[in-house]
């Protein structure tokens, strides 16, 4: 019977902060090159695959030090994306500890859930936009946006499997 | 073991609360407070984060500059002159050489870029910041008028906010300087949103639909004459004494194109003339077009200048003649100096030649108006 070799931590713990910094470098290079209204956030998904591989506390910790870049550059809305993401990453985890089946379809679904809790959370605590601005936020672009960074997300499992995959007990 | 689980638990909820409790505080924190965290993040962590992005940006820009290039060698001269697309542009950047040439002095040409991950109406991101002498409080304009104001400046780059932003004030009058307000964004619902209201007209000064309502020059923040929209309706409030208006914005937030930013210290306080109306700068455009390519206007205008000089010079040799009757010799040449040299080359600008006649009349000096208004 083949047994299935695991990679040391160190290795583990290599791979995950590549896979990092190359989603927080896409984040900057490759989604400006899209364009579009429904953009495809690499930061979302870096946290989230991050989230998986960290303890709640560690996962809220990294979602608040990302939305605080993020909120630099909007200080329109500053703080939003920093609560957002503390909370997105912080769920993420405990989810993972509660259930997380290494699927590609249901990582899909993970990342857009992920996503769209949010934009969420930033779109209520942060632009001041409300009434059917914000329903049509919400319901149209929110998931699209959502759905962009979910097939992105798989994608990116698929294609670079040993960055992304996480390696769970 | 269950000791140690019980730990990490507490130490994952712990970080939890107090990763809430600062985002919650960054969220309330006072705007300048949050604009300094802001900008010193931008200016290390960020730094080059935003460095590579605006290269990527610069990127997406030759690679769609690029699929226009192919597509006019694809289709006939012609036809893809009249793209609209491209004509669009053409218009834009002609507008705004028009309004670069009209301004003179005082402002710096930027391009908007997209760097938040959110769609943004109310704030914008121009790649001009202080290294080319922007500073906070400088007004956002395009050839059609007023976008916004810079509310945060980094070395590479500056942050505005538009005129949708809630915190948006500017003086403003009427052409004619018949009615003095305040514009203020209309907090709306839908498309309603997207419009702007002109406060505190006084009740006498009435204006009429399709008014154009320019930046009063009143306070620190905008020179006089900048467009910012047109008067759509007047809208009922229970201030009796005063009237409120509606105004269609000058400019849409969202995509304003190539921008320019007026520095304060640098820009005149008075651009009245400018953009006096919308028509204007339309004329702009035209006349620079004209201009350049036009040799039969600069022939013209030759041919006026030597038919200036041939009767001047007549007239100058009647003045000598006459000067050294009264022994006042000296005389000839303050004729020659009634034909300064820019004078004579003035027809040839292209800008002077063809612009229409405003309208309306430019509006009256400094004296008589209301008290001063401070944007904050």
């Amino acid at each position: 019977m083949a047994v299935r070799s695991q990679p040391s931590g160190l290795a583990v713990s290599a791979q995950a902060i590549i896979g990092f910094v190359l989603l927080l470098l896409a984040h900057y290079t490759v989604r400006p090159l899209l364009g579009g209204r429904a953009q495809v956030d690499f930061l979302a998904i870096a946290v989230l695959f991050s989230a998986v591989r960290l303890r709640p506390g560690g996962a809220a910790l990294m979602g608040f030090l990302i939305g605080l870049t993020i909120d630099a550059l909007q200080p329109d809305s500053f703080g939003a994306a920093t609560l957002a993401l503390t909370l997105v990453g912080y769920t993420a985890s405990w989810l993972k500890a509660v259930f997380f089946a290494d699927h590609v379809a249901l990582t899909g679904l993970f990342v857009f859930a992920g996503k769209w809790v949010y934009d969420g959370v930033y779109n209520l605590a942060g632009p001041r936009i409300g009434g059917f601005d914000l329903l049509l936020q919400m319901l149209l672009w929110t998931p699209l946006a959502a759905a962009l960074t979910a097939l992105v997300a798989v994608l990116l499992l698929t294609v670079f499997r040993p960055l992304y995959r996480p390696y769970t007990k | 073991m269950a000791r140690a689980v019980r730990t990490a638990s507490q130490l994952d909820t712990g970080l939890l609360v107090a990763c809430g409790i600062l985002a919650a505080v960054a969220l309330i924190m006072p705007t300048w407070m949050q604009d300094a965290v802001a900008t010193a993040i931008r200016r290390t962590v960020l730094a080059p984060l935003v460095s590579v992005q605006q290269q990527a940006e610069v990127v997406r820009a030759t690679i769609v500059s690029r699929d226009s290039v192919q597509r006019v060698g694809a289709a006939s001269t012609g036809l893809a002159l009249s793209a609209p697309e491209l004509a669009n542009e053409n218009d834009q950047l002609r507008q705004l050489i028009g309004l670069g040439a009209r301004l003179g002095r005082g402002f710096v040409a930027a391009d908007v870029l997209q760097l938040g991950t959110f769609d943004q109406a109310f704030t914008l991101t121009v790649s001009a910041g202080s290294n080319a002498g922007v500073e906070r409080g400088t007004p956002v304009v395009t050839a059609d008028g007023l976008v916004g104001i810079i509310q945060s400046v980094d070395p590479t780059f500056s942050i505005a906010i538009t005129w949708a932003h809630p915190d948006f004030g500017v003086s403003a009058m009427s052409v004619d300087g018949s009615a003095f307000g305040i514009v203020k964004p209309h907090l709306g619902a839908g498309a309603q949103r997207w419009l702007l209201e002109l406060r505190g007209v006084p009740f006498r000064s009435a204006l009429e639909v399709g008014a154009l309502v320019v930046s009063s020059g009143l306070g620190q923040g905008y020179p006089r004459g900048i467009p910012i929209g047109t008067v759509i309706s007047e809208v009922q409030t229970t201030e009796k004494w005063v009237r409120t208006y509606i105004l269609k914005p000058a400019v849409l937030p969202n995509t304003p194109g190539p921008v320019l930013l007026m520095i304060p210290s640098r820009s005149p306080k008075d651009v009245n003339g400018v953009w006096t109306n919308l028509a204007s700068a339309d004329s702009a455009a035209r006349s620079i077009v004209l201009a350049g390519d036009s040799m039969v206007a600069r022939k013209a205008a030759l041919d006026e200048i030597a038919a200036r000089r041939a009767m001047l010079d007549s007239t100058g040799r009647d003045s000598l003649s006459r000067a050294d009757s009264v022994g006042l010799s000296g005389r000839f040449d303050t004729t020659r100096r009634t034909v300064p040299r820019d004078t004579t080359k003035r027809p040839a600008r292209g800008d002077t030649t063809t612009r229409p006649k405003p309208p309306t009349g430019p509006p009256p000096p400094f004296e008589n108006q209301p008290p001063t208004f401070a944007w904050r």
